[in-house]
């Protein structure tokens, strides 16, 4: 399957950039989840799931550059 | 197995002279969920604790406290246990014979700790005190002189000149400030305490001693000695004399906790003058067994009652023995409320499963099976237990998927050219039928997709299920089913998207699975905007992304796999060939590597498999903020009923 080098570098831009994103939005909330959890550790459950939310955001982008590269 | 044990509700009802025997005979069958009495009446309050109530509370605190000093591990068992009419008839005796010896010496330890802390303080003034350079009898100690000593932010010598002239300073600098002493007479004590408070004065308490500061600090360093060693000596004392006791104090402890929750049980039940009734919850199949053993116990003169009105029974979590230790994750989400199903079977079912799905190598497979096993032999505490049962499982899973993949530590197994294939040059392994997950990808990641759907749509079944049964169908059709319709619209649209890009044509042009898609996202579009309103069809932005959030199923391995094969390339084709130094790099490389990638390979899949479960599945149907059932009653472990 032959992949253009822009097409690379966009598959790679799209992955990256969606990472950064996800790591900006995570970082704010897990501060948060971790006090709540040292207040009350039954949140454990809840935290990671409020963590984890912009998570999704990378696996958009793993999917663009999935089309991008195989499609 | 979705379902949590039924549970009746009880009422316990008789005279006050038979609660003890009630207690009794409730405390051993830990079976009865109580429910509180809360309301007080003008016939029925909260009952008083029984005399011997207070007795117990006094010893279990003794006990307690001599227990905390020395750390028992929660999965210790004792080599003696002992019988309750063993411990009741040496009790007294044995605790304050216990309490005579070891508390003594826990005094003289917090004596003697009392003592280090004050030489301490001491040590730290010395320094200061030995930099003004007087010796310290002539810092106190006068009649008609107040002398301040402490530190300085800055001289203060004129300032106070302002005051007084009769005074004397002797100052000199210390660690970015001042350390001084200012003698003044008695009666501008007052003014030039004014003065040198603007100079940021900080007194030092001036201790008592004779001679030198230098001999002073060597004789507190020697006495400090001195009493370390006699603190530990004495810990040491302490902790053999509470080793050789344990047992009898871990079941005295055990003992005493029964007796207490037995004598207090009364301040949970309503009682009035003569009587007193117990309400709570009962496994139902339980329910006779009780009923028997209390009116056998009380010859019939209490009277236990089934009641009809349910309120809100306690969960107690009923699953098949494999499933039981993901109750743990469960609970960490939430406790199901009774009339929820229970997701803990299918979570039991499909978290290995992704985690293998994800993981797939023989290799780490193996390594994590036998990490997992040795573990539990080590870690006994029920919390590890389960984890590390959970961990078995998808190590298990991950080596099946392992197969599937042909994955041995990064190396393909099977397959032209394959590792196998090479070493042994048989044509078997060159095709025994294996998926490449790297040639494979786009498939793979539309499979991921399927199994979101599948896997949200039996989320939403139960969902159906739940709110069936609390607020009856109409509201299940328009909370849940809808729902489903939608995904199953997602999932025919991904399809299209898909049979469109494979034979080439223009991704939206119309097909069959668009076609069937359009009448459910028009009944889901009708449901929704009637059930939950308009502003809730952006929630199907929502459940797409939640769908595509599945792809994390061959994200995560595809990383893995990625990194495996990075190393070995290092190892292999660059470092092996340089000779002698390259291959013990190359070992160390190979080891580390792996290393890395297999704490990753636990950690990363685990967490994902998990939040597939807590994010996109649970969310569709378990709501939870159950009560757990936890019944009144105590499994004895250093104590035994004759």
């Amino acid at each position: 399957m032959p992949v253009d080098g822009m097409v690379a570098v966009g598959a790679g831009l799209a992955v990256g950039l969606a990472g950064i994103g996800a790591g900006l939005g995570e970082q704010g909330i897990g501060a948060a989840a971790v006090g709540a959890m040292a207040e009350d550790p039954d949140f454990f459950g809840r935290g990671l799931l409020m963590t984890v939310i912009p998570e999704t955001i990378v696996i958009f982008g793993l999917v663009i550059s999935f089309l991008l590269m195989f499609i | 197995m979705f379902k949590p044990v039924e549970m009746v509700k009880v009422s316990i009802v008789g005279s006050k002279d038979n609660f003890e025997k009630t207690a009794e005979t409730l405390h051993r069958l830990n079976l009865l969920h109580i429910e509180d009495y809360g309301e007080e009446s003008e016939y029925f309050q909260i009952g008083q604790p029984l005399e011997k109530a207070s007795k117990a509370s006094r010893f279990l605190v003794t006990l307690r406290s001599m227990l905390s000093y020395i750390k028992v591990d929660p999965a210790y068992e004792p080599k003696k246990v002992y019988s309750v009419g063993e411990i009741d008839s040496m009790l007294e005796e044995k605790v304050s014979d216990l309490e005579s010896k070891i508390t003594s010496k826990l005094e003289e330890i917090r004596a003697a700790e009392e003592e280090l802390r004050r030489l301490e303080d001491e040590k730290k003034v010395l320094d200061p005190l030995k930099a003004i350079g007087l010796p310290v009898d002539l810092l106190g100690g006068y009649r008609n002189l107040q002398v301040f000593v402490g530190y300085f932010s800055a001289n203060p010598m004129e300032k106070i000149m302002d005051v007084t002239k009769e005074f004397e300073i002797v100052i000199s600098p210390y660690d970015k400030e001042f350390v001084g002493a200012i003698f003044v007479k008695s009666e501008f004590a007052q003014e030039v305490f004014k003065v040198i408070q603007e100079f940021g004065y900080r007194e030092i308490a001036v201790p008592e001693f004779e001679g030198t500061y230098d001999a002073r600090l060597q004789e507190i360093e020697k006495r400090q000695e001195d009493l370390k060693s006699k603190i530990e000596s004495l810990r040491q004392e302490v902790e053999k004399l509470e080793k050789d006791n344990l047992d009898l104090m871990l079941a005295m402890e055990e003992y005493l906790t029964i007796e207490l929750e037995k004598s207090e049980l009364p301040l949970r039940a309503a009682v009035s003058k003569y009587a007193f009734v117990l309400a709570g919850y009962v496994p139902k199949e339980k329910f006779d067994e009780m009923k028997r053993e209390i009116e056998q116990a009380t010859d019939g003169k209490v009277v236990v009652e089934q009641l009809t009105d349910k309120m809100k029974p306690p969960t107690a979590l009923k699953n098949p023995r494999f499933a039981k230790p993901f109750e743990l994750l469960t609970f960490t989400y939430t406790t199901p409320k009774y009339h929820e199903v229970d997701p803990t079977t299918l979570m039991a079912i499909v978290f290995p499963l992704m985690f293998g799905f994800m993981l797939g190598d023989i290799g780490y497979g193996v390594v994590i099976l036998i990490l997992g096993l040795w573990l539990k032999t080590k870690l006994k505490t029920p919390g590890w237990q389960d984890l590390l049962t959970i961990l078995v499982y998808s190590a298990i899973s991950t080596i099946a998927f392992g197969f599937i993949y042909g994955e041995f530590l990064g190396f393909e197994l099977f397959g032209e050219h394959s590792v196998l294939a090479e070493i042994t040059h048989n044509e078997f392994f060159e095709h025994v039928p294996h998926i490449n997950r790297l040639e494979l990808a786009p498939a793979i990641l539309v499979l991921t997709i399927a199994i979101g759907v599948l896997h949200m749509g039996i989320g939403y079944v139960f969902g159906i299920m739940n709110v069936k049964k609390e607020h009856g169908w109409k509201h299940a059709v328009y909370e849940k089913l809808n729902w489903l319709l939608a995904l199953i619209s997602i999932g025919l649209i991904i399809t299209g998207f898909i049979l469109n890009q494979m034979s080439g044509k223009f991704a939206f042009a119309p097909n069959f699975a668009y076609i069937t898609a359009t009448p459910l996202v028009i009944a889901w579009a009708i449901l929704t905007i009637k059930g939950e309103g308009a502003m809730f069809l952006i929630e199907y932005l929502t459940l797409l992304s939640n769908t595509i959030s599945y792809a994390r199923l061959l994200a995560v391995g595809l990383a893995s796999v990625g990194f495996a094969i990075a190393f070995n390339y290092m190892v292999l084709e660059m470092l092996f060939p340089m000779g002698i130094v390259g291959i013990i790099a190359g070992i160390i490389i190979f080891l580390l590597g792996h290393f890395i990638n297999l704490l990753l390979g636990i950690l990363d899949p685990g967490l994902q498999s998990l939040r597939l479960h807590y994010v996109e599945h649970f969310v569709k149907y378990f709501e939870g903020g159950g009560v757990r059932y936890s019944p009144f009653g105590k499994i004895r472990k250093f104590t035994k009923e004759e």
